[in-house]
């Protein structure tokens, strides 16, 4: 690849270009760190006990995070089951059952709500959407749907590229066997793109996960914690959004970093397993 | 006439840019009908609309019509026309999710046979007639990656010929295939003549010249000349054929 | 296989494509219909209030730390976005590519902690430089990522055709590569501003708040998110007119961003 001789002025260039690489590194070993830092004060003393429990009142000490976990991942399972049902059927709608000027029309909208601010969700859900829908009251599961719909373009977009990746030649194949488009999309797209969408959707489970303003608006605000789907609750993340301006005490601060620490953690494990499933894919693909 | 394929005055578009002019053309039964012509001509896009595969590409757009002894196949349901016009491809393209044994019978489930004998007996009739049966019975139900490239192609005929097509549209079947899978693809394809309206499209003269019963050359989406290969390739009327044959382009 | 009974098979089967058709439009509607009713809403609850002069300050403030964010982010993710791009395919450089999609998708909370622990503590105050930085930690990552793909999908070709031609790597890039795609660059920052405004996580802890805009970097700035976020948490439907005249500043000033970005992109694609 490389020719014998090299612009002195090139290789200057790469280690310019180069520079920015070490840069992102170091970024997110700043990230790492501050995070480690401002939690080490209970770190170092027992950070699996501290966090242990399901109680959480800071003034007598208690800083058990069973709850918000909970709520994090009910909030984040409730969204996502919405998302997928609607996100996969738009997704197949728009790659599959149209190709007119309709696509490009929901198209340009669903870009258009994967660029409405977060905050201006969990407003509409605060005032608008949850007295609608009265049955409803704030909690997991008005988090869960808010969630849901803040996810939908970038799960509909993801999900929308493994059908796009099915090859051409294996959906001519169906249709050559008068396949009509539901059974082109159940014996070929859906199983052929299965495992690509379902780690579009641990990819968008760790995103909705880490949500913290909308999610703090339409979550209520909990006195007791509560395993009610419908009561108001708390997430790992809208804890964190409440608590920490106001956080006066040192062991306060140390305990909230300590929760974004294990959130880090949740988000960690669902980006890794997306990209273990993408991955597969790809070989997959790769090698037909 | 029965299963006589035939074209009249075929015309097809992408977008504005016009890919056949005009082409009218038979194909008898029990004959195989090779289309020659060079990259690039217009002869899979030919075919594409025998079996009205072209108009689910987007943008695609065509005139004219196509017969099946005297059934007008655009008038039909393009399901039914897929149904009775079968096609097998450039790259053999076995279902990569299914078992060999649910390649085969999965045309035969979509035309609403769930009596599980009856498409046993489906799968195993096409599998002996692609001479594919005695090579996979014992791994029937397993993936069909282990298979070689010539198998996957003829599993994939065998998957075209369980549906019980009139005609069967082979689009350059042997350009992946190595020369030996190629010759056995040839000869299933001779074997096939006696029970069906064979199209074979393809690149390779010395292919047409063996298998043809008609022969006919697409250049830049247009029909030059049709006839008996023996004619067309020793006496050609056309001068541009003669260009063709004689490798001055192509 | 009896003629009738295939015919009735495809009867069936083209009823139930029908069918599947249908509830793949409302799947469309559902998706679509969140949309409309937000952007209803926030018209309708916003207008009133959307001209005064509290709005517009935090709508400068939120354009201040925008702005200097982008001063950061924009070399810093432009030569990231070139780096991936140059040594694409390389070991190193997928690694470097994980840990920008890692980072892109950290809860932006999380990154607003960080900016607290390393300069918020330490100046005792919350400012508008702490929410920039916060902002451009998020926005590194995404708008190499962009940069990426915008470069790398449409230069392969006459990157490779200027080193041809025994044009240096450099050269290839500032006299062939980047001038030719100076409009889709600008798209591609344009598009990470508009993502970066919608995040109000990472300034939460940054930012600040206060009354006036443009008291100098090293102190709070109000921003529209914060403010926003901050009157809606009282959940007080006395407020409501005022919150909703905010997430409308902030969406018009969203979208018109995306518009631009959008703009850009298409006329570059002519």
């Amino acid at each position: 690849m490389k020719a014998p001789r090299v612009h002195a002025s090139d290789r200057l260039f790469v280690a310019f270009l180069f520079m920015f690489a070490v840069f992102l590194v170091a970024l997110f070993v700043a990230v790492g760190f501050a995070l480690f830092r401002g939690a080490w004060p209970t770190l170092i003393a027992n950070p699996v006990a501290h966090l242990a429990g399901e109680r959480w009142v800071p003034a007598q000490g208690w800083f058990g995070v069973a709850y918000f976990l909970y709520g994090t991942l009910i909030s984040s399972f409730v969204g996502m089951v919405f998302a997928s049902v609607v996100g996969v059927g738009t997704a197949l709608l728009l790659t599959q059952f149209a190709h007119t000027f309709a696509v490009k029309a929901i198209r340009a909208l669903i870009d258009v709500m994967s660029v409405i601010p977060s905050v201006v969700y969990g407003v509409w859900g605060l005032f608008a959407l949850a007295p609608w829908l009265r049955f409803m009251p704030a909690g997991l599961m008005a988090a869960g749907l808010i969630l849901g719909v803040m996810v939908l373009p970038t799960l509909i977009v993801t999900v929308g590229k493994m059908m796009d990746s099915v090859p051409q030649e294996l959906v001519d194949g169906a249709l050559a066997l008068g396949a009509t488009r539901t059974e082109k999309v159940r014996i070929i797209i859906l199983p052929y793109a299965r495992i690509g969408i379902i780690g579009a959707i641990f990819l968008c489970f760790g995103r909705a996960l880490g949500e913290a303003v909308a999610v703090a608006l339409v979550i209520g605000s909990a006195h007791g914690a509560s395993r009610s789907w419908f009561a108001p609750g708390n997430t790992l993340a809208s804890l964190i959004a409440k608590q920490f301006f106001s956080a006066d005490t040192p062991l306060l601060r140390s305990s909230l970093y300590e929760v974004g620490l294990l959130l880090a953690f949740v988000y960690t494990v669902f980006y890794i397993a997306s990209k273990l499933l993408v991955w597969r894919v790809s070989r997959r693909v790769g090698a037909v | 006439m029965g299963n006589t394929l035939r074209s009249e005055l075929l015309s097809a578009f992408y977008g504005k840019q016009q890919v056949l002019h005009r082409v009218t053309l038979s194909a008898p039964e029990h004959q195989v009908t090779t289309i020659i012509g060079p990259t690039g001509s217009g002869k899979t896009t030919f075919v594409r609309c025998l079996n009205r595969l072209h108009e689910t590409t987007p943008g695609a757009r065509l005139e004219g019509d196509v017969w099946l002894g005297d059934v007008n196949l655009y008038a039909l349901d393009p399901i039914i026309v897929r149904r009775k016009v079968g096609m097998v491809f450039q790259t053999p393209n076995p279902f990569p999710t299914l078992s060999i044994f649910e390649n085969v019978a999965s045309g035969v489930r979509l035309n609403g046979i769930r009596n599980k004998t009856v498409i046993s007996e489906q799968v195993e009739k096409s599998l002996r007639l692609c001479s594919l049966w005695e090579e996979v019975k014992t791994i029937l139900h397993q993936s069909v990656s282990p298979l070689t490239r010539g198998q996957q192609q003829r599993l994939c005929v065998a998957r075209a010929l369980a549906i019980e097509p009139v005609v069967l549209i082979f689009d350059e079947p042997t350009l992946t295939l190595d020369p030996l899978s190629a010759l056995r693809i040839e000869e299933l394809i001779e074997d096939l003549k006696r029970r069906y309206t064979i199209i074979l499209v393809t690149n390779n003269l010395q292919q047409a010249a063996r298998v043809a019963d008609l022969t006919a050359l697409l250049l830049n989406g247009e029909l030059v000349e049709q006839g008996p290969p023996a004619e067309l390739f020793t006496r050609p009327s056309d001068k541009r054929t003669e260009d063709y044959l004689t490798g001055r382009f192509g | 296989m009896k003629e009738e009974v295939l015919l009735a098979a495809i009867q069936r089967r083209k009823v139930r494509d029908r069918w599947f058709t249908g509830f793949l439009m409302g799947m469309g509607f559902f998706t679509l219909l969140p949309l409309f009713m937000i952007m209803i809403a926030v018209l309708w609850n916003g207008w009133r209030q959307l001209f005064t002069l509290s709005v517009a300050l935090a709508a400068a403030g939120t354009a201040e730390v925008t702005a200097l964010s982008l001063v950061v982010s924009v070399p810093f993710g432009v030569g990231l976005g070139l780096y991936l791009c140059d040594d694409r395919g390389t070991a190193t450089a997928n690694v470097i590519r994980h840990v920008a999609n890692f980072l892109s998708g950290l809860p932006s909370l999380l990154i607003g902690m960080a900016v607290y622990e390393w300069l918020v503590a330490p100046m005792e105050s919350r400012s508008l430089v702490a929410g920039s930085v916060a902002l451009a930690v998020m926005a590194v990552p995404y708008i190499a990522r962009e940069t990426e793909n915008k470069l790398c999908s449409r230069t392969a070709w006459f990157h490779d055709g200027a080193l041809a031609i025994g044009a240096s790597r450099y050269q290839a890039w500032t006299r062939i590569a980047l001038p030719l795609l100076a409009r889709p660059l600008v798209a591609a920052i344009l598009f990470s501003s508009a993502h970066m405004l919608g995040e109000t996580a990472p300034l939460l802890f940054t930012a600040g708040g206060g009354r006036s805009a443009l008291r100098g970097v090293f102190a709070p700035v109000p921003t529209l998110q914060l403010r926003v976020y901050g009157d809606a948490l009282t959940a007080r439907p006395s407020l409501a007119g005022q919150v909703y005249a905010g997430a409308l500043g902030l969406t018009i000033f969203t979208l018109v961003i995306f518009m631009l970005a959008k703009w850009i992109e298409y006329s570059d694609a002519r």
